[in-house]
């Protein structure tokens, strides 16, 4: 997953991968496996989880090492987050976006397997995606004391280039309140016995019948649709945008972190008024709605000091921040408990309603940065984001502000980010500025925390410009002045 | 003789010294007057306060965002809706002006501060530069020595009355007019004593400074022509004058009339014509002079005469037939209500009903000023000892603004300099006879009094310059001067009286006293500063039962609701004083603002709030109306809240419809005003009334409701207000702001009453045939 990228790479990287979204017609994804068994279990909650496991069987004996996984243009609109690995093994598989197929238009994704697979061996696959914006309110306002119910929709069917033996879906729902759940005749007709059960909060669709390969130009997976339509008490917050900023002093040996979200609660929005009354009696009741978000609880690093959270008309007052405990011994540092920032926006985020706001902190550098030795480089890594729990993030920009003067740099995100830029970033008494990388993204989730690396090299005199140059105009203004002072300006009468 | 035996030093090595602790002494001064300023940012953040600063800072971020040009010619769309308002020639600029230089400054030094942050400390940085004109003002060559230039920075470095307005985060245009009307009076006396044009014309571009920051500049407008009137009248007249006043106004005036707003108003209204007729006189003066020099002294008596009458009268025959014609502007409103108290409040009600324009209350004073306020006339009356040209200003200064601050409770501001200049001089000529060392001789060591010429026959008193020694001298006299009776009575006891302080046990009383004012002075200035002068007036702070500080923040809550959750078009109607409030933080269209220039629209809100629902409806559908704020202070006891505001708004729309409303209808039978069950019937069908205590009822579960502010119980059935104007939109926390939202109009065209009512469920009652047919008939 992780790509090394040079600097002189970075432009070619990105081109490359805009131009990699087209996956080639005359490439067909060859038959080489058969799914076995197919079981899908999406969970349902502000975003939806599904874990699939793929038992595979190989069809062909010639380096049999990639397994196509393909999505439906709905599926892959939602879908934020795909990770694989083997049943039974530790370590995630490869999974390499090849982009869309001009022939059948689905989205092809390949899961390079640990080794090939020879002809009759079988394989699990576990396949963990996570769709967000996959479910939408219905209906779509509800007043501050109603309850709110969701729809889920997907396809009833497994979209794959390989024939399908057997499969089957199963949909939980948040609680067992399921208002309806829905099959087309089309699909129950393929169902080896009962075609939908609901069982508590759970709806199972399927086993279906053997299904030839589905990822083709002909098949058409619309009749096929399934719905589940059901009560929603958790939050759903979406992170329209994200914009990180990370800033590097070698001087101050401290990494500034700011961080700033713009919200929205997703949940059915606001019928009619916002009636504080009914706010507050709820609230003494203890029977508010589960869908308004009061309050977002944000963990920092252990180290945060200085914290700081604002939005455009100042200070959030009505927020907290709890340092971490100051633990000591051996089993603190490994394992340091996180600051945490119970962020109460100004008023409690209805249905529909926005928020902005900014949280910064201060971080001693030394928890993201190290010296390497051998090649002589500082390495620095900055987590791309914090994760909300269960929080979508529809696009974000994560910038990272090296010293002045840092030469040689090598950057490796900890995905595949579809834009890199290298900018700079004139800040406090800089002479020439900071080199800077931005990073655009999008569709991202909270397990797109993983870390960006950057490494760098900063030369003795690049740490030593600052100071010079301020003591050279301070020098400048005293010398000025001093002359200034012993010349007799007056015109002698 | 002395009383101590002070350490001999070099004289470079005291002036070395002496010049490094004035510059040591001023920085910390400036520092004391910067720091002493930050508590508003310590005690809560670096935020922009109160209303009018809020417009400031908008318009210092269109400045700074967009460049000069863009400012200049800046119409905002948004405030007074539909109207607009041209901002850029509609405002003294020099504020934004000062601000958006400096950030760019700071930014092409790389130092990105915030602009926010630029506001907030413009305030006190520009007071640091207040006490440093103060003390070059009070300056040896000006009016006394250094001692009472120090002592003045330090005063009105931390004087109440001057921080009460520049606080951090008080960014307003007073933050820096003080500043500009120090240095611009040091340079006119500067002018003036050296006859120099160059310091007059310096005065002139400060002085446009001034008039491009506050509208406060026809203060100095006045004073400076007042200023030489008096030395006219004084017999004082001189070539010296008369380049200095020549040189001020002919370039003041022309470039003070480069501010658009201020335009051509120096030759048009009245307030400027004092200025301009002492230029005409100054120049007949002048001439008068010049002719008297050629001619005899009986022909000049003769044609002096002549030549004064004919001047005076055409002078005073052209003014009134130009003020006949209109060529002249009259005196403005708010100029009457400085001379007459009463009248605005029977005339301009928007000007009455602003608080800092309220007649000053006494205990204002000691507030403000402290211990100032009783040096005040006794360094008053020492500057009648000297009298030059500077004394007589100050003097005039001193009269001028007392009366001022006695009328406007703002005005104090005015008076807070020249109160600080005259203390310390009062001060620190009291300091000077008893820190001197210096003591008579005894008269009966040889007999005869003598008082020992200072510097003659003590030889270690080499050291004390030679003006020093002067000062000590005069100081020795003005002390004589304070205490005339004790002295006197001495006299008279004995016929060789010797006048001095002997012996250092009295040295010390007088001074451990006046260390001990000295010390309560900053204490007090501490206090005030710190309670009174330092809350932002957006975020409200309260203390929780634990006695932590437990902070309000209602209004920011509203207003960043209505930012993020309202379309960028809703137009918000409220009262004016929260307009700029809400252009600042909600960033929405408002009706009306805090830039009180349309009476008619100000009234038309004051209409809408003050009218029954029906009557409400029609105003706010034509005026766009989408949501309307209001302030309720009654859950919390906030009680600068619209109810308590409300008669203003009755008052003021009355002045437009006196038909319609009436401030009587408002009271109770007998004449009082209140919300509970007594309360009128007009009261009760206000819409201001019924979106205040909307739901109030609610609260309390059913015992009957209590209004913190009023101290009263409300009547037991809460107003309905969900018939035709609006709906609750949103409510604070503490129920400080809330929002209603206006309703639009039925879509199938029926009146909102009969919707309402079909949505409630309601049958039509069969009563209604009836009354309709009643009123066909009627």
């Amino acid at each position: 997953m992780r790509t090394q990228l040079h600097l002189l790479l970075l432009a070619a990287a990105a081109a490359a991968a805009a131009a990699a979204d087209l996956w080639p017609t005359h490439q067909r994804l060859a038959p080489s496996f058969i799914n076995t068994d197919v079981a899908r279990t999406v969970e349902l909650s502000s975003q939806a989880y599904v874990k699939a496991s793929y038992s595979i069987q190989s069809l062909s004996d010639v380096d049999n090492d990639v397994f196509y996984l393909t999505l439906s243009e709905e599926e892959e609109k939602v879908t934020g987050w795909i990770e694989a690995k083997v049943k039974g093994a530790s370590g995630g598989l490869q999974v390499k976006r090849l982009g869309q197929h001009a022939d059948s238009l689905v989205y092809v994704y390949a899961i390079t397997l640990p080794k090939a697979l020879p002809k009759g061996e079988s394989l699990t696959l576990l396949i963990d995606t996570i769709e967000s914006h996959a479910t939408y309110p219905k209906p779509a306002f509800a007043s501050q004391v109603d309850n709110h119910f969701r729809v889920y929709e997907a396809d009833g069917l497994v979209l794959s280039p390989y024939e399908t033996t057997s499969q089957r879906l199963r949909i939980k729902a948040p609680t067992p309140n399921i208002r309806s759940y829905h099959i087309p005749p089309a699909l129950e007709a393929l169902a080896k016995d009962e075609p939908a059960v609901k069982s508590g909060a759970t709806v199972t669709f399927g086993p279906f019948k053997s299904q030839p390969p589905t990822a083709t130009k002909d098949f058409d997976l619309a009749p096929y649709r399934v719905s589940v339509d059901f009560e929603m008490n958790i939050p759903a917050l979406t992170v329209v945008s994200l914009k990180r900023t990370a800033e590097v002093s070698h001087w101050g040996a401290n990494l500034n972190v700011q961080d700033e979200y713009v919200v929205r609660n997703d949940a059915p929005e606001l019928k009619g008024q916002f009636s504080r009354l009914d706010f507050q009696m709820s609230q003494h009741a203890r029977r508010m709605s589960p869908v308004i978000i009061p309050a977002l609880s944000l963990s920092l690093p252990s180290g945060a000091h200085s914290v700081y959270y604002y939005d455009i008309v100042g200070n959030v007052s009505t927020s907290v921040f709890r340092p971490a405990p100051k633990a000591a011994g051996r089993a603190a540092r490994l394992s340091p408990q996180n600051a945490q920032l119970d962020l109460k926006p100004r008023y409690p985020l209805m249905g529909g309603w926005n928020y902005t706001f900014t949280v910064g902190w201060d971080a001693p550098l030394g928890d993201s940065e190290r010296w390497d030795e051998v090649n002589g480089r500082w390495v620095l890594a900055v987590p791309f984001l914090t994760p909300l729990p269960a929080t979508p993030i529809d696009s974000a920009e994560v910038k990272i502000i090296l010293p002045e003067g840092a030469t040689d740099i090598t950057v490796h995100p900890p995905f595949d980010v579809p834009l890199i830029e290298r900018g700079h970033h004139i800040t406090y008494l800089d002479t020439i500025g900071r080199p800077a990388f931005t990073f655009h993204a999008e569709k991202l989730t909270e397990r797109h925390d993983g870390l960006i690396y950057i490494t760098y090299k900063v030369p003795t005199a690049a740490h030593l410009q600052k100071p010079l140059a301020v003591a050279a105009a301070a020098l400048i203004v005293f010398s000025v002045m001093w002359t200034l002072k012993r010349v007799d300006m007056t015109i002698k009468k | 003789m002395t009383v101590l035996k002070l350490p001999t030093f070099a004289p470079s090595t005291l002036t070395n010294a002496a010049s490094l602790i004035r510059i040591l002494a001023l920085a910390s001064i400036a520092g004391a007057a910067i720091s002493s300023r930050l508590f508003a940012v310590i005690n809560f953040e670096s935020i922009i306060h109160e209303f009018d600063p809020w417009f400031n800072y908008r318009a210092t971020r269109v400045l700074a965002s967009q460049g000069f040009t863009e400012f200049w010619n800046w119409f905002d769309p948004t405030a007074w809706y539909p109207l607009g308002r041209v901002v850029g020639g509609t405002i003294y600029p020099g504020l934004m002006a000062t601000s958006g230089v400096i950030y760019n400054i700071l930014h092409a030094l790389h130092l990105p501060v915030d602009i926010r942050n630029v506001c907030v400390l413009l305030a006190p940085g520009f007071s640091g530069l207040t006490a440093w004109a103060t003390y070059m003002y009070a300056l040896t060559k000006e009016l006394k020595d250094e001692s009472a230039g120090l002592l003045a920075a330090i005063f009105i470095g931390i004087a109440p009355g001057y921080i009460s307005r520049s606080v951090a985060g008080s960014y307003d245009n007073e933050a820096i007019a003080i500043f500009l009307l120090m240095i611009t009076f040091y340079i006119w006396i500067r002018a003036l004593k050296d006859g120099s044009v160059l310091y007059g014309t310096l005065a002139a571009v400060f002085y446009f400074y001034m008039v491009a920051a506050w509208g406060g500049y026809a203060f100095i407008t006045n004073m400076i022509p007042l200023h030489a009137f008096v030395l006219l009248l004084m017999g004082r007249y001189s070539d010296r004058l008369y380049s200095a006043y020549s040189a001020w106004y002919a370039v003041g005036t022309l470039a003070s009339m480069q501010v658009p707003f201020v335009g051509f108003q120096p030759v048009q209204t009245s307030e400027h014509m004092a200025a301009l007729g002492v230029f005409g006189l100054l120049q007949l003066v002048a001439f008068v002079q010049t002719i008297r020099s050629y001619l005899a002294s009986k022909q000049f008596q003769v044609m002096l005469q002549w030549f004064l009458i004919a001047a005076g009268v055409i002078g005073g025959l052209a003014i009134v037939g130009l003020t006949i014609t209109k060529t002249i502007a009259p005196w403005t409103g708010r100029f009457y209500s400085l001379w007459d108290t009463g009248y605005a409040k029977k005339y301009i009600p928007i000007i009455a009903s602003v608080s800092e324009h309220q007649p000053t209350a006494w205990p204002a004073f000691f507030m403000d000023l402290h211990m100032l306020i009783f040096l005040f006339p006794a360094g008053v009356i020492l500057c009648f000892k000297e009298l030059r040209e500077e004394h007589v200003f100050v003097i005039i200064y001193a009269v001028m603004a007392s009366y001022f601050a006695g009328v406007m409770v703002r005005l104090m501001l005015t008076l807070t300099p020249v109160v600080c200049i005259a203390a310390a001089v009062a001060l620190s000529s009291l300091l000077d006879i008893y820190l001197s060392v210096e003591e008579p001789a005894k008269p009966d060591s040889n007999g005869v009094g003598e008082t020992a010429p200072p510097g003659a026959d003590v030889p270690a008193d080499a050291t004390v310059s030679k003006k020093k020694k002067k000062e000590v001298a005069a100081a020795a006299a003005a002390a004589a001067a304070i205490t005339p009776a004790t002295t006197a009575t001495k006299a008279k006891t004995k016929s060789s009286t010797q006048y001095g302080i002997f012996g250092i046990d009295t040295r010390l009383v007088v001074v451990l006293n006046a260390i001990f004012m000295l010390v309560m002075f900053v204490l007090h200035c501490t206090w005030v500063t710190s309670s009174a002068y330092s809350s932002p007036s957006v975020v409200l702070a309260s203390r929780r039962p634990d006695g932590s500080q437990n902070i309000i923040d209602d209004f920011r809550e509203a207003y960043y609701w209505l930012r993020q959750n309202t379309p960028q078009d809703a137009v918000v109607m409220s009262w004016w004083d929260y307009g700029y409030q809400i252009a600042g933080m909600a960033d929405r269209p408002t009706l009306v603002d805090n830039n009180t220039w349309n009476n008619t629209h100000i009234a038309t809100v004051g209409k809408a709030m003050s009218s029954s629902e029906e009557v409400s409806y029609p105003i706010l559908r034509k005026h766009d109306v989408d949501y309307i704020l209001i302030i309720f202070g009654g859950l919390i006891g906030y009680s600068g809240d619209d109810i308590n505001k409300f008669l203003w708004m009755v008052r003021i729309a009355q002045g437009v419809w006196p038909d319609e409303i009436k401030e009587p209808n408002y009271f109770t039978a007998r004449g009082e005003y209140k919300v509970d069950d007594q309360a009128s019937e007009t009261m009760k069908n206000s819409l201001m009334y019924k979106m205040s205590y909307y739901r109030f009822n609610d609260l309390f579960s059913g015992s009957p409701a209590f209004d913190r502010v009023r101290n009263q119980q409300l009547p037991k059935e809460g107003p309905k207000l969900d018939y035709i104007a609006a709906e609750e939109a949103f409510t604070s926390e503490n129920w400080i702001v809330r929002i209603y939202e206006v309703k639009k109009e039925d879509p199938l065209g029926r009146d909102l009453k009969t919707a309402n009512a079909f949505d409630g469920g309601k049958k039509r009652k069969p009563s209604k045939p009836t009354s309709r047919r009643k009123a066909l008939v009627a």
